[in-house]
């Protein structure tokens, strides 16, 4: 009887061929992903200062950029902190009779710059906000505060030595 | 008779194994589908040279400028597909044409705050069915193209491609 039951979970070499098989997927899998790459990466630890731009927003919207204030990505994670807030008049493009475009202030839309520190990563071809979103200067990026959302305009950046 | 027994055992095959074989082979046969039809895809394989291309960024923000440079490498948007290597910046006055409604002759004006970029880059191509790829992307004069350098991101157009020697 108590040979029986041992013999039931006997391996056979064509189960071990198998489940070689097996791990050989998943193990490749596992390198389609990338997996082995975000282990050995180092922790996205380095500082930048990114330059925004908002154009042609209202007043109630200006009043969400407060210098310390913390913006949030789309899944609720920590963005960045706000600093050297600059509100101006937004500029208004109208072409005159004479065929020729003006550059005119508008009475109540407004211009807002700043500077958002951000953590990230240094890679080989540019800086990676928390080790996985690029930062390019001219790229639009949607972030949170507690009560809006806000797109902004990347208009340059500086990575912290 | 016993003997007989346990060597018709040592080879039989449970039901798990028959579905998992059939599973590993099937996998196989999915690979060598990939694989050969890939290598069918790739049986002109062209010829290779060296191409040098102009894309155009018509309306920049002025404050944008300065952020690609020479030596720069060209990707798609996605960062996937390396597509060359910046030689050469360029800025101009982003220039806007309309009609002027006192003469109702057509008229040519620098637009404010706006310049117009044209970045050249070389790359190693291979040309095909009469068409330049770099790196599986497709290169002609009027092609929209998203592209990425170092820490600049733009939508432009090819507006020149010449082949160049090496």
């Amino acid at each position: 009887m108590e040979e029986k039951k041992q013999g039931k979970f006997k391996f056979n070499a064509i189960d071990v061929l198998i489940i070689l098989a097996l791990i050989a997927c998943i193990v490749g899998i596992a390198f389609r992903l990338g997996l082995p790459q975000k282990f050995l990466e180092p922790e996205p630890d380095q500082k930048a200062e990114i330059r925004f731009s908002v154009n042609a927003v209202d007043q109630f919207f200006v009043d969400q950029f407060k210098d310390g204030i913390l913006l949030y990505d789309a899944d609720g994670e920590e963005f960045g902190s706000v600093k050297d807030i600059e509100v101006s008049v937004s500029n208004v493009y109208k072409e005159n009779d004479h065929g020729v475009v003006e550059k005119m202030s508008h009475l109540s839309l407004q211009d807002v710059v700043g500077t958002i520190t951000v953590t990230g990563l240094v890679k080989d071809d540019g800086f990676y906000m928390n080790g996985d979103t690029w930062l390019g200067v001219g790229q639009y990026y949607t972030v949170k505060t507690e009560s809006a959302t806000i797109s902004f305009l990347v208009t340059g950046y500086t990575v912290a030595e | 008779m016993e003997s007989s027994n346990a060597g018709k055992k040592k080879f039989s095959l449970n039901f798990i194994d028959v579905i998992l074989l059939l599973i590993i082979l099937c996998a196989a046969a999915l690979l060598a589908y990939i694989f050969m039809s890939g290598g069918m895809k790739n049986e002109d394989s062209g010829v290779e040279c060296q191409i040098e291309y102009k894309i155009q960024i018509k309306t920049l923000r002025e404050d944008l400028k300065g952020n690609v440079n020479i030596g720069d490498t060209v990707k798609d948007a996605s960062g996937k597909y390396e597509i060359g290597e910046v030689t050469n910046v360029t800025y101009s006055p982003y220039i806007f044409y309309s009609v002027s409604r006192d003469t109702m002759q057509v008229t040519a004006s620098e637009y404010p705050d706006y310049v117009t970029m044209v970045v050249t880059a070389k790359a190693d191509a291979v040309f095909k069915d009469n068409t330049y790829y770099v790196d599986d992307c497709k290169i002609y004069i009027g092609a929209g193209v998203d592209f990425r350098t170092y820490s600049f991101t733009g939508s432009g157009k090819f507006i020149s491609l010449e082949e160049v020697t090496a």
